[in-house]
């Protein structure tokens, strides 16, 4: 119980950031182009800071050991949501190609670090680090075909995202065990440690650009959000129960929490954006997914989080 | 560095009542220890807006939003958060006089601004709101949280008070001499409604509840890492070579950051006279703090705002004095505790 009280008011805090964010453009001093900048310095300059940050901690080999076991679940994780989101598109009420993406991402990297930066502690967030790192692989490579069919995807652009530079540099400076200067480390956690409100006011001012009342009355919508928050975070839940069987370490559980928190989250920013610069024609659905999968997940990550502990002890 | 370890030494030696004083160099040493370290993280932090603008990622446009959202929504909930403290006697009494010293100070600048317009090179209507200002909203926030503690931003926003409300007076009417000022016009900004807010949940001892709290508090510590990275955008769309020949712009700099803020010193010393509490010299030394600083932002943003044609330099004034004063920062700090503790 103790882990879910921080986790929820960090969560509420967000959303009231959120909130600042959708009356600010409401009022008329953030708009459109003004969230865009705040989200490009989101994603761009705050978010492979705070990656950055979280590798700087002394290197154990348990740290290590536990490093790689969440990297491999992760790994697991993602290809059994491209399981399903293949299953998915192909029977039942059927995904288009961009469903399918928005279904299988999510907001790993802008919403779980602030998460668990605050409700769990900066020590935490070096764990968040193995899922966001398959994610953003599988996001510029099979996201970006997705949202970009016809178009090639060249090594290069997947290797020069921000993003992956700042884990292979914060991951070469975790294992060779060096710190950065107490300057530059200063630097690099103040500036991570925006991340959270900085993507929150950009969400909020995207919601406030959505038309809310025609997104709430589109049923295909909520069926994307169901199984965006609810069937495959369940999916992810029985996965690492049973994992948690096989691999008991002292911190195995919080660990494990973690992964699961990076695979609950809400639709992906970065698909979104993906979208927007393709000009994409379901770019309108696809922000306003964003949008309200962000909200209600405030209610969604503490049930499914609260469903594993109580299933796994 | 080695400036302060000599300055220590020497102390040792001559001070006569010895543990007392020794415990409170080791805390001014940390203390200045912590300033230069602030100091240098958020010129990281304006060298990292810099190469991003220099690299494509950032551009004039999004540093502007960068400004307006520090401006308008993460400075107001950095004054509300440093209001969230427990209200006591002493607490209110340390806020007062720091209003008063505020207002004196403000006086003094004013008065010597206007000698110095008249006197020797010289001063434009513009370059006296750029010498008389400084940022401290954005820039005083950050190093007072960083290198003294949460507890002692209270005491910055007395400064922020009166300089907030002499911007749109005085300040607006140096920049655009036809706009009108209403007092409608200085109670509507941010800055001042937030100060009400805050100040209004202080004397009623009123917390935020913790959810709002914790949200109020993580968006206010976003106020120094933005506004730096606005800088960096700001200096990387100077043309710098320019600038650094503009003798005159050297000169505006020079009041800007030592002339003044050693009247300041001058004067705080005497105030230290004066008033003798358990922390009168950290709080003297948070109204330093904010008078001291680089160029002020909003009468950058006036200037733009109003098509002023002295804009382009007062921009590059802004972006170079902020780079500077890393340096002169720390130095006028150091002076001013070598005269108010010998």
């Amino acid at each position: 119980m103790s882990v879910m009280i921080p986790l929820t008011s960090q969560i509420a805090a967000m959303v009231i950031i959120a909130l600042i964010g959708y009356v600010m453009t409401k009022t008329g001093i953030l708009d459109n182009e003004k969230g865009k900048a705040l989200s490009v310095v989101g994603l761009y300059i705050l978010a492979p800071l705070s990656v950055l940050s979280a590798f700087q901690t002394e290197r154990t080999a348990e740290k290590v050991t536990s490093f790689f076991i969440t990297w491999g679940a992760a790994l697991c994780i993602h290809v059994l949501f491209l399981l399903l989101s293949g299953l998915l598109a192909h029977g039942g009420k059927s995904l288009t190609k961009a469903e399918r993406a928005l279904v299988m991402f999510n907001n790993a990297g802008n919403l779980i670090i602030p998460i668990v930066q605050g409700a769990f502690g900066t020590e935490y967030v070096f764990y968040t680090v193995p899922y966001m790192l398959t994610q953003n692989l599988f996001c510029w490579t099979l996201g970006y075909h997705l949202i970009n069919p016809g178009r090639k995807i060249s090594l290069r652009s997947v290797l020069c995202t921000p993003m992956i530079m700042s884990i292979c540099a914060g991951l070469i400076l975790f294992l060779l065990n060096i710190r950065l200067p107490q300057t530059v480390s200063t630097a690099v956690s103040q500036m991570g440690a925006c991340l959270g409100p900085v993507c929150m006011l950009a969400v909020g001012v995207m919601l406030a650009e959505t038309d809310l009342k025609k997104c709430f009355t589109d049923r295909h919508l909520y069926f994307l959000i169901f199984l965006r928050l609810i069937a495959l975070p369940l999916c992810a839940v029985a996965f690492l129960l049973v994992i948690a069987r096989f691999w008991k370490g002292p911190e195995t559980g919080m660990i494990l929490m973690i992964t699961l928190l990076g695979s609950i989250g809400p639709g992906n920013a970065t698909i979104t954006q993906f979208s927007m610069l393709a000009d994409h024609p379901e770019r309108g659905k696809i922000s306003s997914f964003t949008a309200i999968t962000t909200l209600l997940s405030a209610v969604t990550i503490p049930m499914i989080i609260l469903l594993f502990r109580s299933l796994s002890t | 560095m080695l400036r302060v370890d000599v300055f220590m030494e020497s102390k040792r030696r001559i001070s006569p009542d010895g543990q007392m004083r020794c415990w409170k160099e080791e805390h001014y040493m940390t203390v200045m220890i912590s300033l230069i370290r602030q100091i240098a993280a958020m010129v990281i932090m304006a060298l990292c807006g810099y190469v991003m603008t220099k690299r494509g990622i950032l551009d004039g446009e999004k540093g502007k939003a960068l400004s307006v959202s520090a401006l308008y929504i993460f400075a107001p909930f950095s004054i509300i958060n440093a209001f969230q403290t427990e209200r006591t006697g002493e607490r209110v009494r340390s806020f007062l006089i720091t209003l008063a010293v505020a207002v004196l100070i403000h006086i003094l600048f004013i008065i010597l601004s206007g000698i110095l317009s008249r006197t020797g090179r010289g001063l434009t209507r513009a370059e006296r709101a750029a010498v008389m200002f400084n940022n401290a909203g954005n820039l005083i926030i950050p190093i007072v949280t960083g290198a003294l503690g949460q507890e002692y931003v209270f005491y910055t926003v007395s400064y922020m008070l009166i300089q907030n409300s002499l911007y749109w007076t005085l300040g607006l009417h140096l920049i655009a001499p036809e706009e009108k000022i209403t007092p409608r016009r200085i109670v509507r900004t941010p800055t001042i409604i937030a100060i009400a807010f805050g100040l209004g949940l202080f004397l009623a001892n009123i917390r935020l509840p913790q959810t709002a709290g914790m949200a109020v508090s993580q968006m206010g510590a976003c106020l120094g890492p933005l506004s730096m990275l606005a800088v960096g955008v700001m200096l990387a769309e100077t043309d710098l070579r320019a600038c650094f020949s503009d003798t005159h712009l050297y000169y505006v700099i020079f009041l800007r950051l030592i002339v003044l803020p050693v009247c300041a010193v001058l004067f705080l010393w005497g105030v230290g006279f004066f008033w003798r509490g358990a922390e009168a010299g950290t709080i003297l030394m948070v109204s330093l703090l904010g008078s001291c600083g680089p160029g002020s932002a909003t009468i950058t943003q006036f200037a733009q705002l109003y098509d002023h044609p002295e804009r382009g330099s007062l921009s590059s004034y802004t972006a170079i004095s902020t780079i500077i004063s890393a340096v002169t920062i720390p130095f006028i700090i150091l002076l001013y505790q070598t005269v108010s503790f010998s």
